[in-house]
């Protein structure tokens, strides 16, 4: 005799709905490491990006500002001081940017880094929580781990991982019936929450930065950056030489 | 998700959006989805890269070519070898006409701060004028001065009433007569623009080894110090192109005067001084074969070759 032919139907029930929650949780654990793990990765990116590419932007935005300035001034059309100001406008704007994401800096996810947080993400997912306050508990937990994933802390995670194992909560009660409701509403939640990353994926897709990450994450990618770069040197080089040009001729 | 936010969510959160770091991705993806001719030279090379050809190289062997404000065709200067460097400087007079009377309905003609032309749109303009005159009689001679087929090219005049301003078409079409096919990229900048500065630049990529003959008209455009060493500085390496271009010829084994790479000298030295600084250091290498830096001013017109052999 088995195990399932001895229980009742709503036990079968619910052993049937264990599974699936089990299967489900399993998924979206996996997608929220990859989601996790992309995420991470596209911070590095962006780090390194922007801490290459933004004063390249900036200086050359700068350039071209001072050209239009010196062109204005000589030219004194209203077209010519509305350039300037334009480009005086792009050289404050790309300064900011290049200021406040300079120096910003972002860890790689290792292979053990991304099995902790798949571990805990399974363990404390919110959206297998059974109650608003319980929800509530592991959004938090959530939040932490995901901040130990973008810096790096492996220990947190593990950590964070003993501790809900620890938990008295986490043995399960014997009630089949409200077992089951609660096991139903959580395999609902799980769905709800692909559809949020399917939204959040399209969310990114919205974000030049995220784009040129896609776009240069492959093996190609450090030539085409390096393309990139050589060609906003040479715009840079060319636009000293302008600017060089009408000095001199301002000063003659 | 509760309404605690996106706990889950992994990005970078905070300013990961400014408008900042928007834009210069943007820029980013603009300029590998350009149609840069030096993005596709470049593509073209990566893809040639397992055949052991470049054609990345041949843009360093390119044809350049510079505007300047010099009121005249001012400096010629060739590199002769397997490998061809030719420049070729034009005047301001061109441009000007150039950027309010250029035919309308040229095929790719369009307002703007910057358009390309290809060499086929050129011939149409200059259909109307080709015949035999001096100026074409002066680039035979230096063609077969070069070592090149003088029948591989056509000859075709400049003579009244061609208008001035496609003199430089001329000499361009020397070139493409003389059985290359450069692909022509033209930069432009606002006319205004051009009034104060160097304005216009134009960049021909050479596809294949050939020679270009410099044709000028007024020996006292030299003379110009702010268009004629503008002048020569983009002409020797527009576009900021310097580093590569100097890089290039070391690799090629010229021996480079890194001074002429640096815009800060080349664009504060009268064009003499540094015509004679182009020579003194190329002078310099032992192996230069044929005319170490030939100047020959024949006026009406200019043509200064200068051979040079690779090392």
């Amino acid at each position: 005799m088995t195990m399932a032919s001895a229980q009742t139907p709503e036990e079968r029930h619910l052993h049937e709905q264990q599974q699936v929650l089990a299967e489900l949780s399993e998924r979206l654990a996996e997608q929220e490491a990859a989601f996790a793990t992309a995420g991470a990765r596209f911070a590095v990116f962006r780090s390194e990006y922007l801490a290459r590419f933004a004063p390249l932007y900036a200086g050359l935005d700068s350039l071209e500002a001072e050209i239009a300035s010196l062109i204005a001034d000589k030219a004194g059309t209203a077209d010519a001081r509305a350039n300037a100001e334009r480009a005086a406008q792009q050289a404050r704007e790309s300064a900011t940017a290049a200021g406040a994401h300079g120096e910003q800096e972002a860890i790689a996810p290792t292979d053990e880094l991304r099995s902790l947080y798949r571990r805990l993400a399974k363990l404390v997912h919110p959206d297998l929580a059974a109650t608003d306050e319980e929800r509530s508990r592991r959004t938090r937990l959530m939040a932490s781990a995901s901040e130990a994933y973008r810096c790096g802390d492996a220990a947190q995670l593990q950590r964070l991982i003993e501790s809900e194992a620890a938990r008295p909560e986490a043995v399960v009660g014997a009630n089949v019936g409200a077992d089951l409701v609660r096991v139903i509403r959580q395999i609902a939640q799980v769905q709800r929450r692909f559809e949020e990353l399917v939204e959040l994926q399209k969310g990114l897709e919205g974000d030049p930065l995220w784009r040129l990450f896609v776009r240069v994450d492959s093996a190609e990618g450090p030539a085409m950056l390096d393309q990139v770069e050589a060609g906003l040197q040479r715009q840079i080089a060319s636009a000293r030489a302008r600017l060089a040009g009408l000095r001199q001729g301002r000063r003659e | 998700m509760s309404d605690d936010g996106h706990a889950l969510q992994p990005l970078p959160q905070g300013d990961v959006r400014a408008p900042g770091a928007d834009h210069f991705a943007e820029r980013s993806l603009a300029a590998l989805d350009g149609p840069g001719r030096a993005s596709e030279l470049r593509q073209a090379d990566d893809a040639a890269a397992g055949t052991g050809e470049s054609r990345w190289s041949s843009i360093e062997a390119a044809l350049v070519v510079a505007v300047t404000r010099g009121g005249g065709l001012a400096q010629a200067c060739s590199w002769a070898d397997e490998e061809l460097l030719c420049l070729l400087e034009v005047d301001d007079t061109w441009a000007t006409f150039y950027w309010s009377q250029v035919p309308q309905d040229w095929p790719r003609y369009e307002e703007g701060w910057e358009h390309h032309l290809r060499p086929r749109e050129h011939s149409r303009l200059l259909e109307s004028f080709r015949d035999t005159d001096e100026l074409a009689q002066a680039c035979v001679r230096v063609m077969r001065a070069a070592g090149a087929d003088p029948n591989t090219i056509d000859v075709f005049d400049r003579a009244e009433p061609t208008p001035e301003r496609y003199k430089n078409a001329v000499g361009l079409e020397v070139y493409l007569r003389a059985g290359f096919a450069p692909a022509v990229e033209t930069y432009e900048r606002d006319p205004k623009e051009w009034e104060f500065a160097s304005g216009v630049e134009w960049t021909i990529h050479v596809t294949e080894p050939g020679l270009m003959l410099m044709i000028g008209d007024d020996e006292a455009d030299r003379g110009d110090p702010r268009g004629g060493t503008v002048g020569w500085a983009q002409l020797a390496w527009p576009d900021g192109k310097e580093p590569e271009f100097a890089t290039r010829l070391v690799q090629l084994g010229w021996e480079v005067d890194w001074h002429l790479a640096g815009s800060g000298v080349t664009t504060s030295l009268p064009i003499d001084a540094f015509c004679w600084q182009v020579e003194h250091t190329l002078a310099a290498v032992d192996e230069l074969r044929g005319l170490a830096f030939a100047r020959d001013a024949r006026k009406p017109y200019l043509i200064t070759p200068v051979w040079i052999g690779k090392r």
